[in-house]
């Protein structure tokens, strides 16, 4: 069967540095599809639990027994319920502290949620460069991979006198399909990055607004509580 | 907690890792899958012209070092044939003599073995006719007997007949009464529906109520914070519209839509709404509203 080159016949009978570059794509393939599933997972459970938080936040409950609910019930702890509890626990023991002015209060409060979002924002977007990595240099990578693999199919013929096209064709038929995996590994990084970034800041823009709202709500409270 | 969120993390990572693998190990099976009928590519022969060209010389030397070998076997060929036909030639006579004398003994034989057939077939033939005789006496008995049976069963039929029409008849004064009995019960079916929606629709009146209620408190608490400018007159009527937060707190109040008053009267109906300070909230859960439209009235004193 020496003379019956199928396509994995070929990889296996590339050059070295051929078979690495080939190694180091399906590597890189391999690793940025499982960030791709753990991604959607993430943002799906993140935007549902938002979902559902701003169904109950909204439908009238009082702020404190929607504090004390959500401390024991860690279902959904993440997302907009982690910017809620962050405020809402540093403004109750604000107040709680007594002697703060609303200013103050409320300034606290804001500082907590900023925290807490930003650190959210961290957690989502975790990775995700990686992604935009992969998909823009792994077709460098199958392209390096092709030059060299052309390189050295044509080095062979040097001592030839009388080339065919037969002499070459397997060596850069070979050489191809590294380019071929480059792009392969490529292209769904690139669109899973694009899709996941974009959600990514829509996400950061609704806890943006939930925030802005929650300590125009706080600051109503603080001034009814230092008005009394 | 810290040990559980551990052993998640690490599920969740197999379980992507085993995804990513399986999406990988579909595409490989495609290109193979694709590429299975590309013809092979053959060797590269990079040597073979240069030998040629150095064969030339030696080819004709050789080729009649191969043409005297050649014919000397082919004479040696040629003895060992003929004395193979002679050889064979006697083997085949002796054959045919033997073959003679079998084929006298098997004649003898088949000829004893057809008379024996011969009288074999008379007996049977014998015992078949007698068969048939005593098969076609018991047919006859058979055909009188189903006789006999289809007579009965014809009076059998008659009477089932009868007895049907009979039960027919019972049958429908039955069905009469009970399709009396399905059109009573269909009309109290009715009529309790009717009284079901009855309750219904008084059900949601009352929800209407209590939003009525709701929204006349609302009217009678930004009333009570008007303080009303000269300009007001009588037979004021303003859309207002109040953004609020659980509990009843005001975020934002304004003017929408139709207000038959001048710019200072608006502007003190919106101050109204501010003044208030709160909506009222407690009894009025179940009718909240985060945004809630109402008008204004004024009727004069």
């Amino acid at each position: 069967m020496s003379n019956d080159l199928h396509v994995w016949e070929l990889i296996l009978n590339a050059s070295l540095v051929v078979q690495a570059v080939m190694a180091i794509l399906l590597a890189a393939s391999v690793a940025s599809w499982m960030i791709i599933f753990r991604k959607r997972a993430l943002l799906n459970a993140t935007e549902k639990a938002a979902d559902r938080f701003e169904e109950r936040f909204w439908s009238g409950t009082d702020l404190t027994s929607l504090h004390n609910q959500l401390t024991h019930n860690q279902d959904d702890d993440r997302g907009m319920v982690r910017v809620f509890l962050a405020g809402f626990a540093e403004f109750q023991r604000l107040r709680d502290q007594g002697r703060a002015s609303a200013d103050r209060l409320v300034g606290g409060a804001e500082r907590a949620m900023r925290v807490a979002l930003t650190r959210e924002m961290d957690h989502l977007e975790h990775r995700l460069s990686f992604l935009a990595t992969v998909g823009s240099t792994s077709p460098y990578i199958g392209l390096f991979g092709t030059v060299w693999g052309i390189m050295t199919s044509f080095h062979a013929l040097a001592n030839v006198n009388q080339a065919t096209i037969a002499m070459v064709a397997p060596g850069i038929s070979e050489a191809l399909i590294a380019t071929a995996m480059g792009l392969f590994a490529a292209i769904p990084a690139v669109i899973a990055y694009n899709k996941y970034s974009n959600q990514v800041d829509r996400m950061e823009l609704r806890l943006d607004n939930f925030k802005e709202e929650l300590s125009s709500i706080l600051n109503r409270q603080a001034l009814a509580v230092s008005g009394d | 907690m810290n040990l559980q969120a551990t052993l998640w993390e690490t599920w969740e990572q197999a379980k992507s890792l085993g995804l990513a693998v399986a999406v990988h190990v579909i595409a490989a099976a495609l290109i193979v899958l694709g590429t299975m009928d590309w013809k092979p590519f053959k060797p590269p022969q990079i040597t073979g012209m240069t030998i040629e060209a150095v064969m030339v010389d030696t080819q004709a030397m050789i080729d009649r070092r191969d043409n005297a070998l050649r014919e000397a076997e082919q004479a040696r060929q040629r003895e060992e044939a003929r004395q193979q036909r002679e050889r064979e030639l006697a083997a085949q006579r002796e054959r045919e003599r033997v073959a003679r004398e079998e084929a006298a003994a098997e004649e003898a034989e088949r000829q004893r073995i057809e008379a024996e057939r011969q009288r074999q077939a008379e007996l049977r033939l014998e015992q078949l006719r007698e068969r048939q005789e005593r098969e076609r006496q018991e047919e006859l008995e058979r055909q009188q007997a189903e006789l006999d049976k289809i007579r009965e069963q014809r009076a059998e039929v008659e009477r089932q007949r009868k007895l049907e029409e009979e039960r027919l008849k019972q049958l429908a004064a039955k069905r009469e009464a009970e399709e009396a009995a399905q059109r009573q019960a269909a009309a109290e079916a009715e009529m309790q529906r009717q009284m079901a929606a009855e309750q219904a629709a008084r059900r949601q009146g009352q929800m209407a109520d209590l939003r009525g209620q709701y929204i006349g408190a609302i009217q009678a608490q930004v009333t009570n914070n008007w303080l009303r400018p000269s300009t007001a007159r009588a037979g004021l009527r303003c859309r207002l519209r109040v953004v609020q937060i659980p509990g009843g707190e005001i975020i934002s109040a304004g003017i929408v839509g139709a207000c038959n008053g001048d710019e200072a009267t608006r502007r003190s109906v919106v101050a109204a709404v501010e003044r208030a300070g709160a909506l009222p909230y407690r009894g009025f859960e179940d009718v909240f509203e985060r945004e809630i439209e109402f008008t204004f009235t004024y009727d004069g004193d």
